[in-house]
């Protein structure tokens, strides 16, 4: 698979193929097309109830704690927001649950979805949402199932 | 002619979707049935898809306008480069050495074989010199470059080349299923594509179809044998020049090998050796890899959508009768020395 030498300069297609997937493993890995790496962070005190909205997309990973102690986190965590939907996490009696309803008469951002914290636990509830800012698109996962 | 790239372009993205939309109605028929995993991989219906707007164009006259857009080598090189975030540095030391000392056992049995079979069979020593390149290494680039070294004519090229093509499709589908018949390991079953399909693009497909430590093996192997390209340019140039031409032409310098050589690698260690230090995530990891499907979906819907057989035709039949006698000892070779290599491989 090598190529012709060229005549002066000339890029050949070995150096192009290099530096165009070196190229997209930087826009994949940095995010740079995409949305980039995002975040959302909740905090509750006893008895209350504070939402906030997120973008619609997959690979979230989240995180949270109770008086700054880390809680351990239902398998059920939503880990994708679809859109116009309403992810309510409730924290009671020391550990968090998660229920997700579509609401279509609430008003949403564009492309988004509610993310709502309810603490009916004793002390402050902090959840944190992030995702990586590598490239997702759509298309990209037609061929991997 | 460049209207003609970007009107190309989208039409090759176009029949991409297209593949990917099949492929998931076909997986999901076969799942219907109860069969869990879909045996006609994406490479397969790639080519076939590409083959169907290859006649559909021919019929309408439209197939040499979209032409410059039919980059199989590039789509599958940038490809290859990707590759690299899915392959550890152990990893290809492990199967790279293997792989390197069987692309040395392959290429010059290979070329041997088919260099004697050839003069066996009368065939002139220049298109004796391309196929035996392309039989040996790696298809298509070989003979390029072989025919670069040994100043061959272009028609000898795009016949050999027809020649590739024509018989790494059929054994893209069929060596996987004779690996399965044979019960070979992933490791020993892309070590065996590797070594013997010519084109790397089919070698890629048959990999995928195999599975996924198939499909990396199969590459990695195959990468080891485009390596040598430059060693046995330089070897030509220089048998040609002082036997065949007796000291008439040009002698070659070393730096042949170093234009030669598949620079494209360099990319794919680069990545891998990112991937080993830790670079990549393992959500990144996966983005990567899917991209790197679509590339070479792209490059399996060229495949098809560059497929002619008028060169064929021109030739004649006995350089046919040459490169399938090479193909068979190519294959049965290759079944043996990768269940040796590769056999107690993971």
């Amino acid at each position: 698979m090598a190529n012709e030498p060229g005549r002066g300069f000339h890029l050949s297609e070995d150096w192009l193929a290099t530096i165009v997937g070196l190229a997209l493993v930087l826009v994949i890995g940095f995010g740079l097309l995409g949305p980039g790496a995002q975040s959302l962070k909740l905090s509750a005190a006893p008895g209350e109830t504070v939402d906030g909205s997120t973008r619609v997309m997959s690979g979230w990973k989240a995180s949270a704690t109770l008086n700054g102690d880390a809680l351990a986190l239902p398998v059920n965590i939503p880990t994708r927001f679809d859109n116009q939907t309403v992810y309510t996490l409730t924290c009671a009696n020391g550990a968090i649950s998660a229920s997700a309803t579509q609401d279509l008469t609430l008003s949403y951002p564009p492309d988004g979805a509610l993310l709502a914290l309810n603490n009916e636990c004793d002390g402050d509830v902090v959840v944190t949402y992030t995702t990586d800012p590598i490239l997702q698109w759509a298309p990209f996962g037609l061929f991997t199932r | 002619m460049r209207g003609g790239f970007w009107v190309g372009l989208v039409l090759l993205i176009a029949l991409t979707l297209l593949t990917a939309e099949i492929d998931r109605w076909i997986a999901a028929s076969f799942r219907a049935q109860g069969v869990a995993s879909n045996p006609l991989e994406y490479p397969l219906t790639a080519v076939i898809i590409g083959l169907i707007a290859n006649l559909i164009l021919r019929v309408l006259r439209l197939h040499d306008y979209i032409r410059p857009a039919l980059r199989t080598e590039f789509f599958l090189k940038v490809g290859l480069v990707l590759l690299g975030a899915r392959i550890s540095l152990g990893d290809l030391f492990a199967i790279g050495a293997g792989g390197l000392i069987q692309a040395v056992i392959m290429v010059s049995s290979v070329f041997m074989f088919t260099w004697w079979l050839g003069g066996r069979m009368k065939i002139e020593a220049r298109t004796k010199a391309v196929m035996a390149s392309a039989v040996s290494i790696c298809g298509v680039s070989a003979a390029i470059a072989a025919a670069g070294a040994v100043q061959a004519k272009r028609e000898q090229v795009t016949y050999i080349t027809t020649l590739v093509i024509l018989t790494a499709l059929p054994l893209m589908v069929l060596m996987p299923t004779i690996a399965h018949a044979l019960g070979l390991s992933p490791a020993v079953a892309g070590g065996w594509f590797g070594g013997n399909i010519d084109t790397t693009a089919a070698v890629v497909g048959a990999g995928t179809i195999y599975g996924s430590e198939a499909q990396s093996v199969a590459a990695v192997v195959k990468l080891a044998q485009n390596v040598l390209i430059g060693f046995v340019s330089f070897a030509l140039a220089l048998y040609f020049s002082v036997v065949v031409e007796r000291g008439q032409g040009e002698r070659p310098t070393p730096k042949l090998i170093w234009e030669r050589f598949p620079k494209f690698v360099l990319g794919f260690i680069l990545v891998s050796v990112l991937a080993s230090l830790g670079a990549f995530s393992a959500p990144l990891v996966k983005e990567v890899n899917t991209a790197m499907q679509w590339l070479f979906a792209l490059a399996f819907v060229c495949i098809g959508l560059e497929f002619s057989l008028t060169d064929l035709r021109k030739a004649g039949w006995k350089p046919v009768l040459v490169y399938m006698g090479a193909t068979v000892f190519n294959t049965l070779l290759a079944l043996i020395v990768a269940s040796v290599i590769f056999g107690n491989y993971g």
